[in-house]
């Protein structure tokens, strides 16, 4: 037995060798960035009040914020010194939580989508009121809100995510069977296609099983096997069989993989955030062990439901966040893949741009800003349209409380980030199958 | 009222899993398989009492009894861990207290119940941070579970945990700050808690508009009355603290309404129903719960929910539609009864359905074991110590269900899941690659820690994870003397506490006289002797150790009882009885063992085991010094393994009455007797009694699932009367395999084996009979019984293999379907009373004396060696016999009996019938029987009316026993006899004068042979243990794994995994890996 002093001892030894070799990357594995897209979805639960992520500082839309937003407004220190758009120099504020973004953004790395939401077709508030036109199923509910972020279709029920009917097409030409979604985060319908099934690995934890990949373990192993092997007409138990599998064949080979990856420089924060985005840079490293060129990354943090205690709240979630990215970039450009893969938020929802009556939280809202970062990305600019700071306003679904109609739909998001991925505009109609609804079918925040 | 199993019933129902059986009374008693399964969805699983219990009260009469059971505690947390921290966010005391009572509360039901509520009723540490606010959370879930629903929406709603968490306290009026009510409860309230987002048919379905689009249950104007009519409540104030308009968090008792912060205005909700302005805080609350109650979708969004938690996540319209009609009312005009709702749950048809096995008409039916249900089912049914909470919690958090830590208000996983095949699916939202990775390294680790696959690995391991090493208490640095100059009991007993949960008491080497008993009453610990250390009794102790805890281990211990003071037991191994208002609870200690030790000297019992689960007995040398049986169990015994021990009873000591192991089900205590295995045991029996008895008594209760084999009996020379060796009373299923009895030239007093009354399913197979003498009695006897199969045995002077009812536990007891099969039957030469035949079927008057009905129907006896004694009083090779058959309303019968292949010799007749009258024997076919010189094949009356047969001829030639040399062979040799030693045994033949005396040398030199010395070494020195044969195991993890309904398929796999594995304490391991790591094991169904 090792004793817990010695295993500390060793410990000790391995960080310092990890020390002595900050840039572990070999050159062969750099060289083959040239065909290699990626994109990381980073999901924010609870429904983040973008309202305070990215803050107006014109006079006259701040004002208007400010007498809004009572006790959640920011001010001084709260926010970062102004960034300007490179298009027509508009000033915003970041939190201050989110002072690397703020970077990005200025250095051009980073644009924030304004308002997107979930949408059946393009939809006016007053449309809205009026029923006259189609609208998400069950509004302000963070399951039926999540599934439609990730479904992209929010008029009907769906058990396939966008992310995963891509990855079924990107899969006809994947010379390897390894999946092309992974997931840090658990199962994720986003990543979930006909025939993809995320493959998930969460940060810390590993996904052998020595009782039927060790030597002596043979009788288990192939009786295992033989039983795998064995269609079922019975569907859980069939679907039980599928993740078992799925665990004994790509994830033996993707523990084997990992245990080749080298430590890299970037220093990641040790959060619940930093550690997923560790082990997904780490996925990244080895991606020619695993023989693909097309990845499609999940991860996610939660506790954005600040119904209350938003502000002490927000104040530990965007720093993780900012940081996390911060790291992840880092960690990609010293991969040389930073231009291969591009990084974006998700969030069911934003929240009501006036508080609740205690003043210290807001309740469920619907459209909501995100980030995208990446060295592809033209930075340093608010795409789509920002909401006009007025209760019962154009953009103000109609209680009075400010809870966005959203101006750009997840589709054309989706739409954005898929066709940089390289899915073809043919293949785009029967992902996203509402996105013939909208005349613009994306935007230009990627290039 | 027990509605216990009649002998009957138990023909039809015995590990035939048909779900329902008809007692005699007509009344239905449940087979095991669907009681296991049943247990899957009323509880945290299923054991084996458990499972005895519900098949003894029936469904109807134990969901009474759950709704009546005490229910489990849910203490109080303290406020804070720490003087200096303000919050207490210690959940793991939490989670132990939760595990403990699913392991071992007796309100099952209701945990259950109180779970799924808790699942639909979420409130998070996540967000709460605070451990002292779950308690009166859960304890409202508990008594409300089979309470009334609106009751429970009240409850909880004014919770200060959920007030917290959805922050409904101090939620308050518009206008101090410019917002709005908070609308988070509100929202969830009708969204998860009641009505779901969607209108529902009674069915469940969703209603439909004009253009085929859902409907939704209720707006956004809803939501925002609904918040605003919620205003004004706050914590509860702490004892002797002043009310303010906004306590501070405080957890015990409902919140408090604060009308100052309650909103007045009118407020409609659902667009018709309106709560009128300048109501109270408390009128609009009930008001609007009550509105919200009274929703048609309430009843099937409920309904469907507590389905999918309890039995199937893809419940069929029709059942919804009928749990949420009761849910609506309970027949009684009460809406929302919670326990008429969950009595439809679980009787209604498409629950019940799967009970039937080969019913496959539903495969969508069933749910995933959600990780919450797996572990406490691994606890449960491995019989495994709880863990602490913090292990626990990390167990959980690893397969993507940490308990209380939902990470939402959606909880855990979403009840609208479906795989991506669109299979409704709840609990697959949270398995996934990396939690089934978990899972399986779970499973592995529980597997590990059960003595079931550990059984006769080194020490049962106490599921601890303290995190101090196992203390060693040596008894002599505490004081003991180690000269017999004092007593050492208190001392033991000091140091069996100071020890603690996985800790050892060392005894050195010494002499201890012990003047009071010691109480392991402490679980998870060791007593270690060493080499030379004896513990002596100095005092008439009841018993010298007495175990009432569980995971403790006896090892290398002498104890001697001191025939002096007489000492009455050595070592009592002990559940606890506790009867309350005429309902006795049984507490069974689990996973001792008792290895390595010297037990000798007591007067009564040296080994004795009582409500016990999964004790092992072996390795030990026991000599008996009275009366009592020297290892001996009764009533409520499951997984009992007693092997490799060697045990002495003396006539001189015991004066005759004690078997040397004795395993019972009694009539005044009447508990079940299930998966008993006894092997290799060796056995000196002088006493007078079976070497081996496990019996069912007159009146007990059954025993399930038996399994003896290899144990090893010699008759003590001088011993005045000897039953015999192996006696089975009332057994349903089991084996007897490879036993060897040498008769040491002794008289077998009753028989060789005996299937006494009702033992069905057995198989008595390869056993050996040798050196008996003046063998009068049977050598193999079914003495009531049906489809058992006796089968390549070697009687060498026996008696005559008897298939009849005798005695009081065979009266009323039919014989049937029993197959007599390729055994060779070599009969005493000193025989003396008559036999009616060597394979002698005897439809005898016991079999029902009163009422007619014996049956004794389409036995086989097939290519038997049967060899009487000529000149003897031996009838016939196969001799029939109804003499009953009009005493009685109806006739006793004796029909459709096979008898082909068989060689007979040394009888008047081969094959034949003695029958009042002359067709009362009826449908005999006899096929291909070759007779011995001097043998007429059919008696002169016949073989009896509407019979036939062909090919029985009398042949030339004599018996030639060299045919037991392939017997022995295969059966003791592992049919790796060398050619050398056959030609050696068939040279001794030879050289002796008859077929006896030929057989006997034969058998002497081959057992005494080097090459079986080898193999018998091997077997017998077994002190690693070993489990019992693969099918017996099988079938025990089919029962209480899979309610006897594991596919084929998955039987082959576990097979291939048992028999693969290399050491036989890894075979249990890896069946116990395969079986519960598959996909059949996590998908209840």
């Amino acid at each position: 037995m090792v004793s817990r002093r010695e295993l500390l001892r060793i410990g000790a030894a391995a960080a310092g060798s990890l020390a002595l070799r900050p840039f572990g990357i070999s050159k062969a594995l750099a060289e083959t960035a040239s065909d290699y897209r990626a994109l990381v979805c980073v999901f924010l639960y609870g429904g983040n009040d973008s309202n305070n992520l990215l803050v107006p500082q014109d006079a006259e839309r701040y004002r208007a914020y400010l007498s809004v937003r009572g006790m959640l407004a920011l001010q001084g220190k709260q926010l970062t010194p102004p960034v300007f758009t490179k298009t027509g120099n508009a000033p915003y504020a970041f939190h201050s939580g989110l002072a690397e973004l703020a970077q990005f953004f200025s250095n051009g790395q980073l644009a924030i989508v304004a308002n997107v939401g979930s949408l059946v077709q393009p939809l006016t508030a007053a449309q809205y009121s009026a029923r006259s036109a189609a609208i998400p199923r069950n509004l302000f509910s963070h399951a039926d809100q999540q599934l439609q972020w990730q479904t992209s279709i929010a008029n009907a029920d769906s058990a396939t995510g966008w992310a995963g009917r891509a990855a079924d097409k990107l899969a006809a030409n994947s010379t390897s069977n390894f999946p092309l979604v992974l997931s840090t985060a658990g199962n994720c319908v986003l990543g979930t296609g006909q025939t993809t099934q995320p493959i998930c690995l969460n940060p810390g934890q590993s996904l052998t099983v020595p009782a039927l990949t060790g030597s002596a373990e043979t009788t288990q192993r192939s009786a295992v096997q033989a039983l795998l092997s064995l269609s079922s007409s019975a569907p859980l138990i069939g679907q039980s069989n599928q993740v078992v599998a799925s665990l004994l064949s790509a994830g033996q080979t993707l523990s084997a993989a990992l245990a080749q990856a080298k430590p890299l420089g970037a220093t990641f924060p040790q959060t619940t955030l930093g550690t997923q985005l560790q082990q997904i840079a780490q996925v990244i490293q080895i991606r020619g062990n695993l023989g693909v060129n097309r990845q499609i990354f999940f991860c996610a943090l939660g506790g954005f439901d600040t119904h209350a205690s938003q502000l002490e709240t927000q104040n530990v979630l965007y720093p993780q966040l900012s940081q996390g990215l911060a790291a992840f970039y880092t960690g990609l450009a010293e991969m040389g893949v930073q231009n291969n893969v591009v990084t974006f938020t998700a969030s069911e929802f934003g929240r009501t741009f006036q508080p609740t009556s205690q003043g210290d939280g807001s309740d469920h809202g619907w459209g909501g800003h995100q980030l995208v970062l990446g060295g592809s990305v033209a930075g340093g600019e608010v795409y789509g349209s920002f909401p006009k700071f007025q209760l019962d306003g154009p953009d103000d679904s109609g209680d009075g409380r400010g809870r966005w109609v959203p101006t750009t739909s997840v589709d054309q998001y989706a739409a954005t980030l898929c066709s940089w991925l390289g899915v073809s505009a043919e293949d785009l109609q029967t992902i996203l199958p509402n996105l013939k609804n909208y005349p613009s079918k994306s935007l230009p925040f990627l290039t | 009222m027990k509605s216990f199993c009649a002998s009957t019933m138990l023909l039809v129902c015995s590990f035939a899993f048909a779900a329902v059986c008809l007692a005699q009374d007509g009344a239905p008693v449940l087979a095991s398989g669907p009681a296991a399964r049943i247990l899957e969805q009323a509880s945290w699983g299923p054991t084996q009492a458990s499972i005895a219990d519900l098949q003894s009260e029936g469904l109807t009469n134990w969901l009474k009894e759950q709704f009546n059971a005490t229910p489990s505690t849910i203490p109080d947390l303290p406020v804070a861990s720490l003087p200096n921290l303000s919050t207490n966010q210690n959940m793991a005391p939490l989670v132990e207290n939760f595990f403990m009572n699913a392991v071992s509360g007796p309100d099952q039901l209701r945990q259950r119940m109180a779970f799924a509520l808790s699942e639909i009723w979420v409130v998070s540490e996540v967000n709460v941070g605070n451990a002292p606010a779950f308690p009166p959370l859960l304890r409202i879930f508990r008594d409300r579970a089979f309470d009334n629903y609106e009751s429970l929406m009240r409850d909880v709603t004014l919770n200060p945990a959920m007030g917290q968490y959805l922050n409904l306290a101090n939620n308050i009026k518009s206008g101090r700050t410019g917002g709005s009510p908070n609308e988070n409860y509100a929202r969830e309230l009708l969204q998860q808690f009641s009505v779901g987002p969607d209108q529902l048919n009674a069915d469940g379905s969703m209603v439909l508009d004009a253009n085929g689009n859902p409907v939704e249950a209720y707006d956004q104007t809803t939501v925002s009355a609904l918040a605003r009519a919620l205003t004004g409540w706050t914590y509860p104030s702490k004892m002797g603290v002043a009310l303010r308009g906004q306590n501070a968090p405080y957890y015990l008792g409902q919140m408090i309404p604060v009308e100052a912060n309650h909103d007045t205005q009118q407020k409609t909700l659902f667009g018709t129903l309106t709560l009128p302005a300048g109501q109270s805080a408390s009128d609009d609350l009930t008001q609007a719960l009550h509105a919200i109650f009274m929703q048609p979708s309430l009843p099937p969004f409920v309904s469907r929910q507590l389905i999918q938690h309890l039995v199937t996540s893809n419940p069929s319209p029709a059942y919804v539609e009928r749990v949420a009609s009761v849910f609506a009312g309970n027949g009684s005009g009460v809406r929302g009864d919670l326990k008429a709702v969950i009595t439809a749950i679980l009787t209604d048809p498409e629950a019940r359905a799967g009970d039937d096995p080969s019913n496959t008409g539903n495969p969508s039916f069933g749910h995933l074991r959600e990780p919450v249900l797996l572990e406490a089912n691994l606890l449960r049914s491995l019989g495994l110590a709880v863990p602490d909470g913090n292990s626990l919690l990390s167990t959980l958090d690893a397969m993507g269900q940490k308990l209380f830590y939902s990470p939402a208000v959606t909880s855990y996983f979403l009840p609208s899941y479906r795989t991506s095949n669109n299979a409704p699916a709840p609990e697959f939202e949270i398995l996934s690659t990396q939690t089934a990775a978990n899972r399986l390294n779970t499973i592995d680790a529980a597997v590990a820690r059960s003595s079931i696959a550990q059984s006769g690995a080194s020490t049962p391991t106490a599921a601890t994870s303290s995190p101090s090493s196992p203390a060693t208490v040596n008894i002599v640095t505490l004081g003991a003397k180690n000269d017999r100059s004092a007593d050492a009991s208190s001392i033991i007993n000091q140091a069996i506490q100071k020890a603690g949960n996985g800790g050892t008491v060392l005894v050195p080497a010494g002499t201890y006289s012990i003047k009071g008993m010691i109480f392991m009453t402490q679980n998870g610990v060791t007593l270690q002797c060493q080499s030379g250390a004896m513990l002596i009794a100095d005092a008439g102790l009841p018993d010298m150790i007495w175990i009432n805890a569980s995971n403790d281990l006896i090892e290398g211990c002498v104890l001697d009882g001191n025939k002096a003071v007489n000492a009455s037991n050595g070592i009592g191994v002990d559940g606890s009885y506790s009867t309350v208002n005429g309902k006795t609870t049984i507490t069974l200690v689990s996973n001792n063992r008792i290895t390595g030790s010297t037990i000798q000297n007591f007067a009564g019992t040296n080994i004795y085991a009582d409500a016990v689960q999964t004790l092992e007995v072996d390795n030990n040398t026991i000599t008996s010094g009275g009366g009592g049986d020297p290892i001996g169990m009764s009533d409520n015994l499951y997984n009992i393994s007693v092997h490799n021990n060697t045990i002495t009873t003396s006539y001189a000591l015991s004066g005759g009455a004690a078997h040397g192991i004795g395993i019972h089900s009694t009539p005044s205590i009447n508990g079940p007797v299930q998966n008993i295995q006894v092997y290799e045991n060796t056995i000196y029996q002088g006493a007078g009694n079976f070497c081996i008895e496990i019996l069912g008594q007159v009146g007990g209760q059954p025993i399930q699932n038996v399994t003896v084999h290899d144990n090893r009996c010699t008759f003590a020379p001088g011993a005045p009367f000897i039953n015999g060796m192996d006696s089975l009373g009332q057994v349903q299923g089991g084996t007897v395999q490879h036993e060897i009895l040498n008769a040491n030239g002794q008289n077998i007093g009753i028989q060789f084996i005996e299937l006494a009354g009702n033992t069905n399913n057995v198989t008595v197979d390869s056993n050996l009979l040798f050196n008996a003498s003046t063998t009068n009695a049977g050598a193999i006897d079914i003495n009531g019984g049906s489809n058992n199969t006796i089968s390549n045995n070697l009687l060498l002077g026996s008696g005559a293999i008897y298939i009849g009812a005798t005695g009081n536990s065979g009266t009323g007891v039919p014989c049937s379907n029993n197959i007599v099969k390729n055994n060779v039957v070599l009969m005493s030469r000193g025989i003396t009373t008559f036999q009616r035949g060597v394979v002698w079927i005897q439809a005898n008057f016991e079999s029902d004396l009163f009422n007619g009905n014996g049956h004794f129907d389409n036995n086989q006896i097939l290519d038997n060696y049967l060899v009487g004694v000529t000149s003897g009083p031996v009838q016939m090779g196969v001799g029939l016999e109804n003499d009953y058959s009009t005493w009685g309303t109806n006739p006793t019968t004796l029909s459709g009996t096979v008898i082909t292949g068989n060689h007979i010799y040394g009888a008047w007749y081969g094959i034949g019938d003695i029958t009042t009258p002359t067709t009362s024997i009826t449908n005999t076919a006899s096929t291909g029987n070759i007779m011995g010189p001097g043998v007429v094949p059919h008696y002169v009356l016949g073989i009896g009316v509407n019979s036939t047969s062909s090919g029985d001829t009398q042949g030339t030639s004599s018996f030639d026993p060299t045919v037991i040399i392939p017997m022995l062979n295969a059966s003791f040799f592992n049919s790796s006899m060398s050619q050398g030693l056959q030609q050696t045994l068939k040279l001794a033949m030879n050289s002796m004068p008859d077929a006896n005396d030929k057989a006997t040398a034969a058998v002497d030199l081959a057992l005494s042979s080097a090459e079986h010395q080898a193999i018998e070494q091997a077997v017998m020195s077994n002190t690693s243990g070993g489990p019992a044969p693969a099918d017996t195991q099988i079938q025990t993890i089919n029962n209480l794994f899979f309610h006897g309904s594991m596919s084929a398929n998955l039987t082959d796999a576990v097979t291939q995994a048992f028999n693969g594995a290399q050491a036989s304490a890894d075979k249990t391991h890896a069946a116990l890996y395969v079986a519960l790591t598959s996909s059949e094991f996590q998908v209840i169904h």
